[in-house]
């Protein structure tokens, strides 16, 4: 390990409490963090680091998602509320919309927030249900998942049909006819997290049974990647979704998507970690990969030609997040720990 | 890493006083620093009130374990419980009355996350000392919270006498004998000493009974008779069940009584098919297993052929038939000694409790492979097993637990200068003592 480069953390703060969720804005500029306790903080690097928190929510935090054109970002807790933010270039924090839901049925827990690829509507996974918001706050529709708490959302990258998932298998809606019945792909047992390959083509979903389930969209044709040790609830596609990087093995796993997909080929090993992959990312050009485990290690590679990695850092507990900077050549690294550090990392001199 | 956040899953069937001794956990000063999962009501707090409400989100697992189901709304409230572990000490996580705990139980042993970062301490199962009786026979959920319990309260005392009491205790005792039974009244038991269960305690399972550790003989009473030649008397009331199985054995000259290996000898009888017997018939001394009519108080003819002792196996205890034995004269006799044995029947119960030993080491592919076998084969049937195994070749205990199908093991404290054996416990429906202990033996190193 002394051949590969320790990377340099310019930023670092403890946050006090657990990370629940951090995200960048679309201009890379602010990064914004949720603690368990609702507390969130952003991030200004434009301004040397400059730093605003305040409280979101009354109750215990669940989700953080920055609007993927504007300075916006929505913020979800237990107690059923969802709130819209404005961040100004001045650090200014306004609160745009508070949107009260009332599931019909299951836990009032707000897990889950994704903004639509053209950011018109926020999809908001709470109980059985998932909610369509605009960006003023205002209800739209409503999609119901009637086998339990909705566990994953994602969006067809053009946007008009989401994808459902949980106990079960998935549903796909389509927004645009929101009286329709949802196409349904069924597999037995609790899916957990879900990814919608940049091409459309493939819907993947990290399965409680240590497993990736796989559908083909067109044919509806299923498929299983197993041999996992762990969840697998990471999915990051990399090389324009020609390749998915995957967690829950010690070893980063690229498997390949170009030609006829990953049925009957060997998915690309790469050691390094001593424990389990717990988070990923990879920068926006899908040049460098990040990896993190479970015992606190992290690992920068290259997407290509890189059997080792280029550079490495330990946190102080578990790796919650990693995230890169999400300008286009990104060489920034967020990363958060369980002990409720959060950290950034600058990786120009490795990629 | 850090320890692991003890949990103590709290069940018992409705009216049993969960919700009372819930409410003293959340609002006695007892120094502990608690999260409560709540089912049926509560709202969450960010510091100081962590009770949160769970909504019995209950699924199967794809795992090929056909008994697996887990708590999915259990795994995403842990998970989040395990990014605030510094606020809190130990979890306390309520069922509902009419919950089967194996969901619960088992949702510690399935999710990777939930493992590493929780212990399931143990099971408190609640039972209403009035009313449980009459939930006996129509509910499988309280024969099954029973039968998962580590510790079981028996509430509600001050409305049953002694011997109401003490019956109950046999029978819960016949379910679960692994299970520590603190009687209570308004469930005002110690709340440390609920909670700490302290994880195994095979000494209690195994010592709380001297009869635990016998085979589950057909019979439940042994009386040895010095009787005279000629013709005594056997006199049984109607009982419980129309009809009863016996032996009369005599026992040979010179022999050295040893109940429990003439037990050896009357159980092979027993297996043949019995001769019927009705009121007017003569139970010779033999080896003959008679069932014997019993529509009303009968008096046997009991022709002995010299004097000698005989022993008198019954298929129950003599108090529920009111056995009396009448010698040559005419008078009472009572037997020079008796036993009582653990019987599988007892009230038609299938859940029983089955302990294990096993002097010496064990070899881990043979334990592997009936483990294995073991839970593919009768795993639906385990509700609990907990125990202490020596492996070949490890210096430490092996310490185990399991649900259902699913198993957990972890090197406990090293053997030491202790004598290497080990010791297993499983509570379960229809599990067959002998078969399981002769194939453990196959397993030695």
């Amino acid at each position: 390990m002394d051949s590969i480069q320790k990377l340099w953390n310019f930023f670092e703060t403890d946050l006090g409490e657990t990370p629940i969720s951090l995200d960048w804005s679309a201009c890379g500029r602010w990064l914004a963090v949720i603690n368990v306790d609702s507390t969130v903080m952003i991030v200004d690097t434009m301004t040397d680091n400059k730093l605003k928190s305040w409280k979101a929510h009354d109750d215990g935090a669940l989700a953080l998602t920055w609007h993927p054109k504007l300075s916006l970002f929505a913020t979800s807790c237990q107690g059923g509320m969802v709130k819209l933010w404005e961040v100004e270039d001045d650090l200014t924090i306004n609160e745009v919309s508070a949107i009260e839901l009332t599931p019909n049925s299951g836990s009032s827990w707000v897990e889950l927030l994704k903004w639509s690829p053209d950011g018109k509507h926020l999809s908001i996974g709470n109980g059985n249900s998932v909610t369509l918001s605009t960006i003023s706050g205002e209800i739209s529709d409503s999609f119901s998942f009637p086998n339990g708490t909705v566990a994953a959302i994602d969006w067809h990258p053009k946007g008009s049909l989401l994808a459902i998932a949980g106990y079960g298998g998935v549903l796909i809606y389509n927004v645009l006819e929101p009286k329709e019945k949802p196409i349904v792909m069924e597999r037995k047992g609790s899916l957990l997290s879900l990814s919608w390959s940049p091409d459309g083509k493939f819907i993947l979903a990290g399965c409680q049974d240590n497993a990736v389930a796989l559908w083909r969209f067109r044919t509806r044709k299923d498929a299983q990647m197993s041999g996992f040790t762990y969840k697998p609830l990471q999915l990051t596609w990399i090389s324009r979704g020609k390749r998915l990087l995957t967690g829950g093995t010690k070893e980063l796993v690229i498997w390949p998507f170009d030609k006829k997909g990953p049925e009957g080929r060997d998915p690309e090993m790469r050691s390094f970690h001593e424990h389990a992959i717990c988070a990923i990312s990879a920068t926006p050009d899908g040049q460098s990969i990040a990896s993190g485990c479970r015992y606190g290690r992290i690992a920068i590679w290259g997407a290509t030609n890189s059997p080792e990695p280029k550079g490495w850092a330990e946190l102080d507990g578990r790796v919650e997040h990693l995230l890169w900077s999400s300008v286009k050549n990104s060489t920034t690294l967020a990363a958060s720990s369980r002990q409720g550090s959060l950290y950034l990392f600058d990786a120009s001199t490795i990629i | 890493m850090n320890a692991k956040v003890p949990v103590t899953i709290l069940t018992g069937f409705l009216g049993s006083g969960k919700t009372t001794l819930l409410n003293r956990i959340l609002s006695e000063s007892h120094g502990l620093r608690i999260a409560v999962i709540e089912n049926e009501f509560g709202e969450i707090g960010i510091d100081q009130d962590m009770v949160i409400n769970a909504d019995e989100e209950v699924f199967e697992m794809n795992n090929g374990c056909i008994c697996c189901t887990v708590r999915g709304d259990l795994i995403r409230i842990l998970n989040n419980l395990a990014r605030r572990r510094d606020k809190f000490d130990r979890i306390v996580l309520e069922t509902t009355g009419l919950a089967d705990p194996g969901p619960v139980a088992q949702t510690f042993f399935v999710d990777d996350d939930v493992r590493d970062e929780f212990n399931l301490e143990g099971i408190v199962t609640l039972v209403d000392a009035k009313h449980v009786e009459q939930h006996f026979d129509d509910s499988d959920e309280v024969v099954a919270q029973i039968a998962f319990a580590d510790m079981i309260v028996l509430n509600k005392c001050d409305l049953v006498n002694d011997e109401q009491q003490n019956e109950l205790k046999e029978r819960i005792g016949n379910l679960n004998k692994m299970a520590k039974i603190l009687p209570a009244e308004m469930a005002n038991v110690s709340i440390p000493k609920v909670l700490d269960i302290g994880g195994f305690d095979l000494d209690r399972a195994l010592g709380i009974n001297e009869a635990f550790l016998e085979p589950e003989y057909p019979f439940e009473w042994a009386g040895i008779y010095s009787l005279r030649k000629g013709q005594n008397f056997l006199k049984l009331s109607e009982g419980p069940d129309p009809d009863m199985s016996l032996i009369c054995y005599p026992i040979p000259d010179q022999s050295k009584i040893e109940i429990p290996e003439l037990a050896e000898t009357v159980f092979r009888l027993w297996a043949e098919l019995p001769t019927k017997l009705d009121s007017t018939g003569e139970i010779n001394p033999s080896n003959t297993h008679w069932n014997v009519d019993l529509p009303q108080e009968t008096e046997f003819s009991l022709n002995v052929p010299k004097d000698g002792t005989y022993a008198l196996f019954t298929q129950h205890t003599p108090e529920e038939f009111d056995l009396v034995m009448k010698d040559v004269n005419g008078d009472n006799t009572s037997p020079i000694e008796d036993h009582y044995f653990a019987a599988g029947h007892t009230h038609d119960d299938t859940v029983t409790s089955v302990a294990l030993e096993c002097a010496g080491d064990l070899d881990s592919e043979k334990l592997n492979s009936w483990f294995s076998v073991l839970l593919q084969t009768e795993g639906p049937n385990i509700f609990r097993m907990k125990g202490i195994l020596s492996v070949k070749d490890s210096e430490r205990k092996m310490v185990f637990q399991g649900v259902h199908m699913l198993f957990d093991s972890q090197p406990g404290e090293p053997w030491g200068e202790e004598s290497r054996h080990s010791r297993l416990v499983f509570i379960g429906r229809e599990l067959n003592q002998d078969y399981l202990q002769e194939t453990l033996k196959l397993c030695l190193a």
